[in-house]
């Protein structure tokens, strides 16, 4: 689907619509925790969850689609209905079960302390007296450290895990609580000699709860016995254990704290071309959504100027009101906004059902935001064309929406170009934010690259930086000559 | 997401955030007064050095300007040796630092803008009084640019207060941030509004506060 989304508007409308034809399960996971689940080189989602919910899928009979997104956002996004379940070491709590249901244990990993070899730290909170710790947000670790470590440690929140081991191993904190075996990944891909476990894993089932499971929506039991029933039945026939087996030396299903973590693995000849595909075909992703954005944003800047400069105050007032405001919010707050409350608030006002993929979230954030600014834009250039000319054509007996389109709106055209081409290249800017919610562009591809390859950090974030400068050195020159033909025509007032 | 310490937390991130706003835009504008001087200078090699400055941090999103300070500079061990680091490594320092550096491309832009917008007459003034140029620009170009410049500027420090919203990507709790810690654990999109609210109220006093400005600076006809 994604191929066609070029023409932006109808295209971006058809997938919020996506098809429900066939019995499809959307499992939602956070693709940044190796090796339950993770996007390899080129982009493919692996990992053990991801093996495990694909057979839990093939048991069930069922199309399974993954959705990428960041962990904090998996609850409300189960709840919005944009996705089925989810999984991704989510481990069963009292809280959570307050928000959704739970299918039975998946895995059982206990939380356990990575740091600096010789920190001294260990499961004993005073050990961390003083000490800078990082966690994921919205983890049953940030409960942790919340709720033990207030006032003992200085508490540090990430957005995703790789983000946490980067800034360990850049010295920005001292530990960083995480499964024990999400860390035992890390520890033998880059960790190895310097950091280690700390301590033994942190016992505390008032808060990590009985182990990991699949959430389901509160009340949809349905899916959740399934998922049961074929969960039961790849642990009994093995098929379960070969799975984990292929990546773990101990088992997933019993708790066993005294795991040491194995030699440390041969670092592996790494190959960037893959690495460059991935980035290009992000930037591919961040002009689709450029352009499904501009496209909506100009519709939406032209009906709200024209209705500012509607003699009709009821009109006139709510949209000047309400272009105002969206100037005054930050464009990310709006973009998060729209994730977060707009399945959410479509699906209260038509009852139907209705699913927000972040593409869709983002192209509707980034063209309110373009036209709000736009609106402003046109209204001055609608006013900029001359009256006479108006009333010339109708002389000619044209109809108000023929003047409209064919006097009006093509003179100021030609006023508002130049804005439009700064509002453009702040758009094409802004595409990046669209990161944060899991849309996977330029700007995406770049931070998952760099969780891969965290001494290329920087190459990675410079290349995307270097790309994001092409788009917009090659966006001035096509508005530059979008102008001329606006202007052709048009004689130099000398 | 209830009771005084929800209030003491939307507190707390509000002032980070207006912390940061100041901060970054008092240090951009000193900033922003050389750069503008290389763009307008004779000297070609100035001339392409601040148009690379300008032309990096205005065609590249800050998000990923603040992604390749904070997490990248990393890879550098020279950078982790050196004097700057504990600074660096440090979320909030380092959010300022490229924010600072951001704004002072886009406010440099602004006072150039002001320079050539002080009339001819002036700086021809200037120099039958027989002021050099450190002179003519100090007295009269700079302060008369200033006050040209106070309209723009104004529109710059409320995008730059928008902008803000992203050091919470970074792990600081500016306001973002704490609506963010409140939306992820209420599962609740109601804090991410009260942000909202917020920021509009932050931007109405800005746009005040330069409205007064302008009044203030305004030259007696």
């Amino acid at each position: 689907m994604r191929g066609g989304l070029w023409f932006g508007l109808a295209f971006a409308l058809l997938s919020v619509a996506s098809a429900h034809a066939e019995e499809t399960i959307r499992i939602g996971t956070e693709a940044s925790d190796a090796p339950f689940e993770y996007k390899d080189s080129d982009g493919t989602l692996k990992g053990i969850e991801v093996e495990i919910a694909d057979t839990l899928c093939q048991r069930m009979k069922v199309k399974c689609e993954w959705v990428n997104e960041d962990f904090d956002s998996l609850i409300p996004a189960l709840q919005a209905h944009q996705i089925d379940t989810a999984i991704a070491q989510m481990s069963v709590t009292k809280d959570r079960r307050t928000a959704v249901d739970f299918t039975d244990i998946v895995t059982i990993g206990p939380a356990r302390w990575v740091a600096k070899v010789g920190s001294g730290i260990t499961e004993d909170p005073m050990s961390l007296k003083g000490k800078t710790v990082g966690v994921q947000s919205g983890t049953t670790h940030e409960r942790y450290v919340n709720e033990r470590l207030k006032g003992i440690a200085d508490i540090r929140i990430y957005q995703t895990q790789q983000e946490v081991y980067l800034d360990l191993e850049a010295g920005r904190i001292d530990a960083t609580l995480g499964d024990q075996t999400l860390s035992y990944d890390w520890l033998e891909k880059e960790g190895k000699p310097r950091f280690d476990y700390a301590g033994k894993a942190v016992d505390d089932p008032d808060i990590f709860g009985e182990g990991t499971a699949m959430p389901v929506r509160k009340g949809d039991d349905a899916l959740r016995l399934r998922l049961n029933n074929a969960l039961a039945e790849i642990i009994a026939d093995g098929t379960y254990d070969k799975i984990t087996k292929a990546y773990f030396p101990f088992s997933l299903r019993t708790l066993d704290s005294d795991v040491a973590s194995g030699s440390a693995a041969s670092v592996a000849v790494v190959d960037l071309l893959p690495w460059g595909w991935q980035l290009a075909a992000g930037a591919l992703v961040t002009l689709e959504l450029a352009f499904a954005s501009l496209a909506v944003g100009l519709v939406l800047g032209i009906a709200a100027a024209t209705a500012k400069l509607s003699p009709v105050g009821w009109i006139r007032e709510p949209v000047a009101l309400l272009t105002n405001l969206i100037r005054g919010v930050p464009e990310f707050l709006i973009l998060l906004i729209c994730f977060y409350s707009l399945s959410d608030a479509v699906r209260r006002m038509t009852g139907a059902a209705f699913e927000v993929n972040p593409f869709v979230a983002g192209v509707f954030a980034l063209s309110i935001v373009f036209g709000a600014y736009a609106s402003e834009v046109f209204r001055g250039a609608l006013l900029g064309v001359p009256k006479g000319q108006m009333e010339a054509a109708r002389a000619f007996g044209m109809r108000p929406s023929q003047i409209f389109f064919r006097i009006r709106l093509p003179q100021a055209w030609r006023f508002a170009l130049p804005s439009l081409g700064n509002q453009w290249q702040g758009l094409v800017k802004d595409t990046s934010l669209v990161s944060v919610i899991g849309l996977e562009e330029l700007m995406r591809k770049a931070e998952i690259g760099a969780g891969h390859l965290p001494k290329r950090q920087f190459d990675f974030y410079m290349v995307a930086a270097l790309l994001f400068l092409v788009l917009w050195a090659v966006s001035t020159p096509i508005f530059g000559a979008l102008e001329k033909r606006a202007n052709r025509g048009v004689r130099r007032q000398s | 997401m209830t009771g005084i310490g929800a209030l003491d937390s939307f507190l707390d991130g509000t002032l980070i955030s207006v912390e940061i706003l100041v901060i970054s835009t008092l240090a951009g504008l000193i900033l922003a007064v050389p750069i503008a001087l290389a763009r307008v200078s004779d000297w070609t090699a100035l001339r392409i050095i601040a148009l690379i400055w300008s032309g990096f941090f205005r065609g590249t999103p800050l998000l990923v300007q603040l992604f390749l300070f904070y997490y990248g500079l990393a890879q550098f061990d020279i950078v982790k040796d050196s004097p700057f680091w504990p600074v660096l490594r440090e979320a909030l320092p380092c959010a300022l630092l490229t924010f600072t550096l951001n704004m002072s491309a886009y406010v440099a832009e602004v006072v150039r803008g002001g320079i050539l917008a002080v009339p001819r007459g002036e700086r021809e003034a200037a120099a039958s009084l027989g002021l050099g140029t450190v002179k003519t620009y100090r007295l009269i170009i700079l302060p008369r640019a200033l006050r040209l410049m106070l309209p723009a500027l104004s529109n710059e420090v409320v995008l730059q207060l928008k902008a803000t919203a992203l050091a919470s990507t970074v792990t600081v709790l500016d306001l973002t941030g704490v609506a963010r810690r409140f939306e992820s654990k209420d599962y609740s999109t109601e804090p991410l509004f009260i942000a909202g609210a917020i920021y509009i109220v932050l931007t109405f006093l800005i746009a005040r506060l330069f409205r007064v400005l302008e009044t203030r600076l305004s030259i007696p006809a």
